[in-house]
């Protein structure tokens, strides 16, 4: 039995190492004599015929007319008999693990992923995994493994504390004066796991949620005053929402809320505040010690309304304004969002979103 | 798939098919040769006495255009290569480009100069350079370099038909065989593309990719080379570049400007690589810096330069690819920079 021949692509030109398939004269299982004309090859310089080089079957040819072909590659075999088969290809080794569809991971990202075991099915499709995101996502799933959560969390009733600065021990007294709740405990991102507030203990940061949300807990309370800025008030509430969390609304027994008054989901009312006829109160909004909001008010989400502030009927508040201590609003004035007046300021008219009326001051000025 | 030579084919073909005004004057063009690469081949057969095979004779061909140009036809000529390009210096520098001037106006040039430049051929010293850098601050003449990122053979068609002034139509050798870009190929890609002033400028950036901290600029065969470098910066090292491909070379912005496409990305990044087949000093990418240096001042955090050795190319393919830009030193240099 003879053996087959083996036709490379030439190398026509020294300086190409590739040539364009322009006419392939044969295919598989043709028989041609020697000198025949298999195919025509071409480079941007010279035109090339490769010519038969024995008698014999055509086989093992997988090129396509119009394909470039590098030089030294197989490109067909002249067989003895017509069912001659070419050798066969080694099996190209499998990709070991391989990426989920669609997922684009840089290299050092999926080397942080592959240390810490972060499944890569969980990973995002579209944007660019970094090794960045993968810390972040490892330094959670670290934290999250860290964490404790106490058995009162997986209470009905359980409700936990985020922030453990002076509002949230003002808001932990708040609950207990309320009732109704069990707590669960504190979360505080920039306070150490088992750390004290008032007597209730730190859980661990933000990592927490996850977990507690998973343990069955289902209620929390924004203790971040937002005095500073109202923005990292607002983040902690969109944090807890995204989590998947309920915001219950506390009322101290000695304040006084009108039957007919609205009160929206998170709303926390002090000692001796006033909530007067029809008012309507936004989700999240903090009516602190003693202050007083006078009928047919409008407050929107997030405001914060300080100890002693007096709101006369009929006043609004927009999203995210902070009202100071002392502050008196006269009859009817609009306040817009992301409004500062300052403590003990008298406002006789409105107020632009984003305006700051200073301490004291009597606006308008 | 269309390779940029069947394209420049097409072009050429276009060309002559709209327009009996155009011929075609170079050395070898006549078929079944169609031209010493190919991008002539059919031309002779369909358009008898519109294509005229000459002696070897760089400065007769130029010269003769010329001539052909200013009496209203508009001839286009093939250079077999572009270091052939210095034999037609005098009829480039000293005639074509200073007639409107010189004739007051009165007169035009329409004329198309299509060469091939550049090396990693094995060709050696006297058939490898890139050369257009010579070229690029003679008044009056464009440079074009056509790339893999739109039509190449349009934008020869465009050159020969809508241009009245004379054009020096850079064909770099290696794209010859390049398949022309498609939304498959660049689907991973995010690409703009700002009409400059006769042509294309095109910014590519990763898709799904955070903000860039370095841009590169790069034309012709570089841009494919920095292409790569594009991707494998993002998911090898974590660099976020974008890469801004001009098609002309010159004249650049009046006025000492950036080009608005480079400007743009050099306010998103800060820092700006260029890459070119020409040697390092008083080239393309030396004016691109200057031109950087001078919109941005302090806001230019990084500038660098990436371009082929100041020797002769060697015939020895591993000496050629050792003096000319590789994806490897591109990135090399980005690290350094970011």
């Amino acid at each position: 039995m003879a053996d087959a021949h083996l036709i490379r692509v030439p190398l026509i030109n020294p300086n190409e190492t590739e040539a364009r398939l322009v006419n392939l004269a044969v295919s598989n299982g043709a028989e041609v004599a020697k000198g025949d004309v298999l195919a025509t090859l071409e480079t941007t310089k010279s035109t090339f015929e490769l010519l038969a080089e024995a008698q014999g079957f055509v086989a093992g040819l997988q090129a396509r007319q119009g394909q470039m072909l590098a030089a030294g590659q197989v490109f067909l075999y002249i067989a003895p008999s017509p069912d001659w088969q070419p050798p066969a290809a080694s099996p190209a080794t499998a990709e070991s693990g391989a990426l989920p569809d669609g997922l684009r991971i840089t290299q050092p990202a999926l080397q942080l992923a592959q240390q810490h075991n972060i499944p890569l099915a969980s990973l995002p499709i579209g944007p660019i995994v970094t090794e960045a995101l993968i810390s972040k996502l490892a330094a959670q799933q670290a934290g999250a493994r860290a964490i404790t959560v106490p058995e009162a969390a997986k209470l009905p009733n359980a409700v936990i504390v985020y922030g453990g600065g002076g509002h949230g021990k003002a808001v932990i007294d708040l609950l207990r004066a309320a009732g109704g709740y069990t707590l669960a405990g504190v979360i505080d991102d920039s306070r150490q796991p088992g750390e004290l507030v008032l007597d209730a203990a730190v859980i661990a940061g933000e990592a927490a949620l996850a977990p507690l949300h998973a343990a069955g807990c289902r209620l929390a309370l924004n203790a971040v005053g937002g005095i500073g800025a109202m923005s990292s008030r607002i983040a902690v509430f969109e944090r807890l929402e995204a989590a998947g969390f309920e915001l219950p609304s506390l009322i101290h027994p000695s304040a006084v809320v009108e039957p007919s008054a609205q009160l929206a989901a998170g709303v926390h009312v002090f000692p001796h505040a006033y909530i007067g006829s029809d008012a309507r109160i936004g989700q999240g909004a903090i009516i602190n010690t003693g202050a007083i909001v006078s009928h047919d008010c409008e407050l929107a989400e997030y405001t914060n309304l300080s100890p002693g502030s007096i709101l006369a009927g009929n006043v609004r508040v927009g999203r995210g304004t902070l009202v100071g201590m002392g502050v008196t609003v006269n009859l009817g004035v609009r306040i817009g969002s992301l409004a500062r007046i300052g403590n003990g300021a008298t406002v006789k008219d409105d107020v632009p979103d984003g305006g700051v009326v200073r301490a004291g001051a009597v606006w308008p000025s | 798939m269309t390779s940029v030579l069947e394209a420049l084919t097409r072009g050429l073909h276009a060309a002559f098919a709209q327009d009996g005004r155009v011929y075609l004057i170079g050395e070898d063009l006549l078929d079944p040769y169609g031209g010493a690469f190919k991008v002539s081949r059919g031309l002779s057969s369909q358009y008898p006495g519109r294509v005229w095979s000459s002696p070897v004779s760089e400065a007769a061909i130029t010269g003769v255009a010329a001539g052909m140009a200013l009496r209203g036809l508009r001839p286009v000529v093939e250079l077999m290569f572009g270091d052939f390009s210095t034999l037609i210096a005098d009829q480039l520098i000293n005639s074509i480009t200073k007639f409107p001037a010189m004739f007051n106006g009165t007169v035009r040039v329409p004329i198309v100069i299509r060469t091939p430049m550049g090396g990693r051929r094995g060709y050696g010293p006297t058939h490898s350079q890139t050369l257009e850098k010579l070229y690029l601050g003679v008044p009056g003449l464009r440079v074009l370099a056509p790339n893999t990122l739109s039509d190449p053979g349009e934008l020869l068609r465009r050159a020969i038909l809508e241009q009245d002034d004379p054009v020096f139509f850079v064909e770099n050798k290696v794209l010859y065989p390049k398949p022309v870009l498609d939304a498959q190929t660049l689907q991973d890609f995010e690409i703009e593309q700002t009409q400059g002033e006769f042509a294309p400028v095109h910014t590519l950036r990763l898709k799904g990719a955070p903000p860039p901290t370095l841009t590169l600029s790069a034309y012709g065969y570089m841009a494919e080379l920095a292409r790569e470098a594009l991707t494998r910066l993002a998911f090898e090292h974590e660099i976020f570049a974008e890469l801004v491909v001009p098609t002309q070379l010159a004249p650049l912005p009046a006025g000492g400007g950036l080009e608005p496409a480079l400007a743009a990305a050099l306010q998103r990044s800060g820092r700006l690589l260029t890459i070119e087949e020409g040697t390092y000093s008083l080239g393309w990418g030396a004016e691109q810096l200057a031109r950087a240096s001078q919109a941005l001042g302090p806001r230019l955090l990084a500038a660098r330069r990436l371009a082929a050795h100041e020797a002769p190319i060697p015939a020895v393919r591993a000496l050629e690819e050792a003096a000319l830009p590789s994806v490897a030193d591109i990135l090399r240099t980005a690290r350094e920079m970011v």
